[in-house]
């Protein structure tokens, strides 16, 4: 009976240091944003990423700059530019499992120049942004989108 | 041997109670007594009172209603600080995909409540410097205050 005991306490204890060690690997594998290098310049990628999006069934909402609301029109940086897009069916299908899923939306990738002219995409990183709601659910559904931002990414860069 | 297996229970009892905490930290969130439409507007003057400035709400029910779905009120507030936005998109490009930051507002009842990404808690996801981090540390610390005023401020109901 003891070393039934000992063997469950040895065994709970194996399960809880799997589950600490997964979290901490997850915070340490994991991005939570994405940076790519396009090869193209700021107009050419901006109008492919839109077409893009647009192909992959998404509904386009107009263009923001990053800074858009936060300075006045004159002195926003129009090198920065976010593409904002969603699917109403998803977006729904989201609030019903996480109402709380408003923090990461809408999807959304961003083009900016810098000041030396090269040109990049960022973008949140699907995965790791599901994982900030702790709901498998959530996970569940929305695992496939990550493969639409890098099918996107990709043939805005290639 | 007793000692030894109080100490493992204890060790295990601690693990198993940091895994949910770690989870839920990621998440800021609050609850406000008060109507959507109230606390909607509350909202952007606690932000502004607390240096933020609102660039735009997104009117996701809105949108979804267009489209047929039917849903509770439901936005996005979109809020930062320009001298912010502007530096740390230079030294940090990853936190672009962040900026501007997004409260979610939403009726829960008769109750608004808001949730905000904490950023303290994403420091290991944004693999942040030493200088990030205290970044991070000082906007979880501004979105507590801007939350907790949201539970505490009390508007008026007019006549």
């Amino acid at each position: 009976m003891k070393r039934l005991k000992n063997l469950m306490l040895l065994g709970l204890l194996w399960l809880a240091t799997t589950m600490t060690a997964s979290g901490a690997e997850q915070g340490n594998n994991l991005k939570l944003t994405l940076v790519y290098d396009s090869p193209y310049g700021f107009e050419e990628t901006l109008e492919s990423l839109r077409n893009s999006i647009h192909a992959h069934n998404f509904r386009v909402f107009p263009d923001r700059y990053l800074e858009e609301g936060l300075v006045d029109e004159f002195s926003v940086n129009t090198r920065q530019v976010s593409v904002r897009f969603c699917n109403f069916s998803d977006l729904h299908q989201a609030l019903q499992i996480e109402p709380q899923v408003g923090v990461v939306l809408p999807c959304s990738i961003t083009v900016i120049e810098n000041e030396a002219g090269k040109v990049q995409l960022l973008a949140g990183n699907v995965q790791a942004m599901l994982t900030l709601f702790d709901n498998p659910e959530l996970t569940a559904a929305f695992q496939d989108l990550e493969q639409k931002y890098q099918a996107i990414i990709d043939e805005v860069t290639l | 041997m007793k000692r030894l297996t109080i100490g493992l229970w204890g060790v295990l009892l601690a693990m198993l109670l940091a895994v949910p905490a770690q989870a839920n930290d990621k998440l800021l969130t609050a609850r406000s007594p008060q109507a959507f439409d109230l606390a909607l507007e509350q909202v952007q003057t606690v932000l502004k009172k607390h240096n933020f400035t609102v660039a735009h709400i997104q009117k996701c029910d809105g949108g979804l209603k267009d489209m047929g779905y039917t849903t509770d009120s439901y936005k996005i507030v979109f809020f930062g600080r320009l001298e912010e936005v502007r530096e740390l998109s230079k030294t940090h490009p990853a936190l672009v995909p962040l900026f501007p930051f997004k409260l979610a507002v939403y009726a829960d009842g008769k109750d608004t409540r808001f949730s905000v990404l904490n950023p303290a808690e994403l420091a290991p996801l944004l693999g942040a410097d030493k200088a990030l981090a205290e970044q991070l540390v000082a906007w979880e610390r501004d979105f507590r205050a801007v939350l907790s005023d949201m539970e505490t401020v009390q508007v008026a109901l007019a006549d």
